[in-house]
């Protein structure tokens, strides 16, 4: 019979599961968010919208036992920052820093899905 | 904080990790939780549920943390309880903000599930 523990473990475990399952949908996300930032010309609220997406992936990839997920976010975020802070938006250069950013954590989506699917 | 923690009111918008908190908070922690989804739904719930403590997520899409906590603090039955921020680590004025609020602490994202318990017990028991 399993502990009380052992089950919150399993209860955690199908939740990751789930969460894993679900993350190249939020990559897509975050790729849709951020072309139409900038085809909207960078203005809010696609801009908040996109911000909000991508903070929220780095603070629940780790939790939810994906550490790789809130790393490559938080690189993400921080280049949003940093043209965040700017007055224009994103040069030609940043668009592609982005861009490969958001490939970067594409592919760490994907090799978390998977992960748990193989398992 | 001189009687035990039992209720607490979680808020928080992503509900990836809403969902796996409140599991580890009521079953790891033996804690009684009621969770909200918005700040909106903190303002509803909070005065029936009445919490000793509330666990509130800094960055939240609608209302975030700092204008839930303004408005929890106009209603009675939470005017004067206990508030812990979930936040991450690049948010300095974040932090700065809880603080200033009268946060008890700061629980930084991304943490342990199955840590959390014991670190809200650690922070209810030094303040």
């Amino acid at each position: 019979m399993k502990s009380g523990i052992e089950r919150v473990e399993e209860q955690l475990r199908l939740l990751s599961r789930g969460y894993a399952e679900r993350l190249p949908d939020r990559v897509k996300h975050i790729e849709a968010v951020w072309g139409r930032a900038l085809a909207g010309g960078w203005e809010e609220p696609e801009r908040a919208a996109l911000n909000r997406t991508v903070h929220e992936l780095k603070g629940s990839g780790g939790t939810l036992g994906f550490p790789m997920i809130t790393n490559a976010a938080r690189v993400l975020e921080l280049s949003l920052i940093t043209i965040g802070a700017e007055d224009h938006g994103p040069t030609l250069g940043q668009r592609q820093e982005v861009g490969a950013q958001i490939g970067a954590l594409r592919k760490v989506a994907e090799q978390a899905r998977r992960n748990v699917v193989s398992l | 904080m001189p009687r035990p923690l039992k209720r607490i009111l979680y808020v928080e918008d992503d509900a990836s990790i809403g969902k796996i908190v409140q599991i580890a908070l009521e079953s790891v922690g033996g804690f009684t939780v009621e969770a909200c989804d918005s700040g909106a739904a903190a303002l509803e719930r909070a005065p029936a549920f009445r919490p000793d403590l509330i666990l509130l997520d800094a960055i939240m899409s609608e209302m975030d943390g700092a204008a839930t906590l303004r408005a929890l603090r106009k209603i009675p039955e939470t005017a004067s309880t206990p508030v812990v921020f979930v936040t991450t680590k690049l948010e300095p004025r974040k932090q700065r903000l809880a603080e200033r609020m009268g946060a008890l602490d700061v629980i930084f994202k991304p943490f342990d599930p199955m840590r959390l318990s014991a670190d809200i017990q650690r922070i209810w028991g030094a303040a």
